[in-house]
């Protein structure tokens, strides 16, 4: 993978094109290709903002049942409620729905632009090009370079908005019903921090380390595959097949130990949430009522 | 989805972690079924009855169970990732040594890259499945079935609300699994047409440019990518639609228990903590659900990579290693060459590659010692010939012997040891000068490799490198030219000193005078066996004896003189080439 990388950088695509761009170009010159669709985008980042708040107004909503109207036998008051608990999550299901079909039709007419563009550029370019690239490079640029782009932009840039918006609306939501309830709920956010940070710093070098000996692994199977023929004519099988495995055998204890960092932290990280819902969240989870008289019992 | 069983062989050593991993899953997932019960308890016992202590007391078993969940689930995630990492590398050991047990005959129709993509992206998809797929897998029927339980334990009355909302999540799930796995498949071609318009337009830049016709060819792809687009719009507006739907479905049932819950509070029938309670478990039943809707395509994709791992590991390797194993080395005469009324014909399922034609009835003696040059035009079959030596292939009819053995009755390794062949695409490695001359006999020493350097007339242009033998050769010998990596696969091969040596149109970019230097150089070496596979009759005026081959036949054999008097072929041959040269 490395040696694929290192010739991905050394070729880049426009023979014009200055090679050294900060990634702050490179995104500047991404919003461009998303500026035809800008109307839509305001849309579905209204709706994604419209969604979370509604998300969150659920939850609440099952709170406000339970404690004030079931607590109460209000039967009228129980009615009115749970309609409003149905409105919100249709809201939510409408405007989740439509962003994600927005999202999706922008994403690849984006990427269909980006790929023609791509494509007519290549075709400006010389021989020379040509004859220095290999089609399965040039040709991994259009397909795999661009599906990379539409991954991100239309998976992991869309979670991080839709999660911003839901953390930010939901602190929001929470200060203005309680916020002694919400600093409570803060508590553990710096052991969570400390916990990612202590985790993160030493996965980041165990992660470099594997992707290190996968590197050198994988450009020891291209080579000798590569070269294969020359392998069996010299006689060179064998040497071929333990020069692999040991290779491979360096990847093992890197790949447990990298890997073992990333999934506990998954656990650790939901069973954090729980102990904080727990102690405070209540209402999240429709029991804002037994926390709330837990406190000012126990208090 | 079935073919992700073939896995299991590599699986089976790491059992162990496998039944930690589910032991630990169960663990987890009743951990997490106790907790709404407290919860309850607090709500129904604690707080209405004004019980502080044991409310307190619950809380603090809510927080063990909490912490022992998270213990639990991070020792199993741990487990899971030594399962599959483990058995991914020996998977991929094996994988990789299967491969290298393949002859020409494999690697016509099984590409590198193919091989490579095997070892590469398709092992590490099954690598995801195997880390999260199996705690899933252990983990789905459990949760499910028990917080099921738990509801209807609570209010079978309202567990009608759940029976309800679980078959109308499982139509949707199915349904889009289905429609988006079709509509995949169109997304599919038209990325196949994408690429092949792609692939036509990069390789035939020149007659493109050549006939202006990349207007034309701009617009062909610009409709092929609106048409990817279009199709992929499709499918992937139809799963944007699944989540909201699925947490919408899930959440109407739980505005519905909370109207009819509520009413059976308000009733008496049921008591806030078991509401409560209830809410919680529906989550449970609805969660494995959804999640099945994304692990599901992971687990087809898995699948399918698995398959294609399957293939590598299912193709037999070409040329087996012979039961006997006799060793040529012992053999009086391991320089002497007979085939035995040999034909030979490509595999079917190579027809359509550009590989030569089949010989037929081949007859012919090269005894220890001789020069050979095997001459003829391009797809007479000459390096099929050659090939079948050192046992590249294996001959359809007839025999090949190598020292009066049949070479499927010799060990493959000894055969090849003595069989030394310079091919025709002088393929380097990345390494050191010394590193690639080496690389056919890694304890020869220096003064051994410069011999075999000065031998292939190769010596002067690595001195003249920056760094000599140490000079850095790029990956496929980028930095040198062709007549130089050619020079080098010669002493390469060289350096193995083999009984026979064979030159498959190995010196095709080198002068006509370095390549007299080579054969006067390569006469030095006595008792060799010498087979020069030419192109160029220049090649072939050194050899003690000429075989010249036309369309997979042997059509003359004899030395120079004779060839020139009998036969027309030669004649015309040695006019086209040489004569006028000569006259």
């Amino acid at each position: 993978m490395t040696a694929v990388r290192r010739t991905r950088q050394h070729h880049s695509i426009g023979e014009g094109i200055q090679r050294e761009e900060s990634s702050g170009v490179t995104f500047k010159r991404l919003l461009g290709y998303l500026r035809p669709y800008r109307a839509r985008l305001v849309l579905s980042g209204v709706l994604v903002l419209v969604a979370a708040l509604l998300t969150l107004g659920g939850p609440w909503l099952q709170g406000v049942a339970i404690d004030d109207f079931i607590a109460t036998r209000d039967r009228d008051g129980l009615r009115r409620i749970v309609s409003y608990l149905v409105a919100a999550y249709l809201g939510a299901w409408i405007s989740g729905v439509i962003y994600g079909r927005i999202i999706a039709a922008v994403a690849q007419r984006v990427m269909a632009r980006l790929r023609q563009d791509v494509f007519g550029r290549m075709q400006q370019l010389s021989m020379r090009f040509f004859d220095r690239n290999r089609t399965g490079d040039l040709m991994s640029r259009v397909t795999n370079d661009v599906d990379a782009i539409d991954q991100l932009l239309s998976q992991n840039l869309l979670s991080i908005v839709v999660s911003s918006v839901q953390i930010v609306s939901l602190l929001i939501v929470m200060t203005v019903l309680d916020w002694r309830m919400t600093l409570a709920a803060l508590i553990p956010v710096p052991l969570v921090l400390f916990l990612v940070a202590r985790i993160g710093k030493s996965s980041r070098p165990a992660f470099g380390s594997y992707q290190r000996s996968i590197g050198t692994l994988n450009s020891v199977a291209q080579e000798r595959l590569g070269g294969q023929r020359v392998v069996i004519a010299l006689d060179r099988q064998d040497a071929a097949r333990s020069e692999f495995a040991e290779a491979n055998e360096a990847t093992r204890a890197k790949g447990i130990f990298a890997q073992t960092l990333t999934v506990i932290m998954m656990p650790i990280m939901f069973g954090l949430g729980n102990l904080s819902s727990v102690a405070v969240v209540g209402w999240a989870h429709g029991w804002r009522w037994t926390v709330t008289a837990t406190e000012s019992r126990l208090g | 989805m079935k073919a992700i069983r073939h896995v299991w062989p590599w699986v089976r050593p790491y059992w162990r972690y496998a039944v930690a991993a589910l032991f630990g899953t169960m663990l987890s997932v009743m951990i997490n079924l106790l907790i709404p019960l407290q919860t309850s308890r607090v709500i129904d016992r604690g707080i209405a009855l004004d019980d502080g202590g044991l409310v307190r007391s619950t809380v603090l078993v809510m927080v063990g169970l909490i912490a022992a969940g998270m213990v639990v689930s991070a020792l199993t995630a741990a487990m899971a990732v030594r399962l599959a990492f483990n058995s991914v590398t020996d998977l991929r050991r094996d994988v990789y040594s299967h491969a290298q047990g393949f002859s020409f005959g494999n690697l016509d129709h099984l590409s590198s890259g193919e091989v490579l993509t095997r070892l590469t992206s398709d092992i590490t998809k099954v690598t995801g499945i195997l880390t999260m797929g199996l705690s899933f897998i252990a983990q789905t029927p459990l949760m499910f079935i028990g917080a099921l339980l738990a509801i209807v334990a609570i209010d079978a009355s309202l567990a009608i609300v759940v029976l309800f909302m679980v078959p109308v999540i499982g139509v949707i799930v199915w349904y889009v699994l289905v429609r988006s796995a079709l509509l995949y498949d169109a997304v599919q071609r038209r990325m196949d047409r994408l690429n092949t318009v792609l692939q036509e337009n990069i390789q035939g830049t020149e007659v493109i440019k050549a006939f202006v016709r990349q207007e034309y060819e701009t617009k062909r792809f610009d409709d092929v990518a609106d048409d990817f687009a279009d199709q992929s719009i499709v499918v992937n507006q139809l799963v944007a639609a699944l989540m909201p739907t699925l947490i919408a479905v899930s959440a109407l049932g739980v505005a519905a228990v909370i109207w009819l819950g509520g009413g059976n509070v308000i009733d008496g029938t049921l008591s806030e903590g078991n509401l409560v309670a209830f809410i919680s478990y529906m989550a449970m039943v609805a969660m494995p659900m959804m999640m099945f809707a994304f692990i599901q395509p992971m687990l087809s994709a898995a699948g399918a990579s698995m398959e294609r791992i399957n293939e590598i590991l299912a193709e037999p390797a070409d040329v087996p290693e012979s039961g006997t194993g006799i060793d040529l080395a012992t053999q009086a005469q391991p320089g002497d060459i007979r085939f035995d009324n040999v034909s030979f014909r490509y595999k079917a399922t190579d027809v359509t590659s550009t590989l030569g034609k089949a010989l037929s009835g081949i007859n012919l003696h090269i005894p220890q010692g001789q020069t050979v040059a095997i001459l003829g035009a391009t797809g007479s079959g000459k390096s099929t010939l050659v090939h079948l030596i050192p046992r590249f292939y294996d001959a359809t009819a007839g025999r090949v012997l190598v020292g009066g053995v049949d070479v499927r009755e010799l060990s493959k390794s000894s055969l090849r040891q003595q069989v030394g062949i310079a091919l025709q695409e002088p393929q380097l490695f990345s390494g050191t000068v010394m590193d690639n001359l080496r690389y056919g006999r890694p304890g020869a020493s220096d003064e051994e490799v410069i011999a075999a350097a000065e031998a292939a007339q190769a010596h002067q242009f690595i001195s003249t490198m920056p760094d000599g033998y140490e000079s850095t050769v790029e990956q496929g010998g980028a930095n040198l030219s062709g007549g130089q990596r050619q020079r080098l696969a010669i002493a390469r091969t060289l350096l193995v000193d083999p009984a026979i040596l064979i030159l498959d149109d190995s010196t095709s970019a080198v002068d006509l005078e370095t390549e007299a230097h080579i054969q006067t150089a390569l006469a030095a070496y006595e008792n060799q066996t010498v087979v020069l596979v030419a192109q160029r009759i220049s090649t072939a005026l050194g050899a003690d004896v000429i075989v010249v081959l036309e369309e997979g036949s042997v059509c003359a054999h004899g030395t120079h003189a004779e060839l020139l008097e009998s036969s027309d072929v030669y004649q015309e041959i040695f006019r086209s080439q040489l004569g006028e040269a000569l006259a």
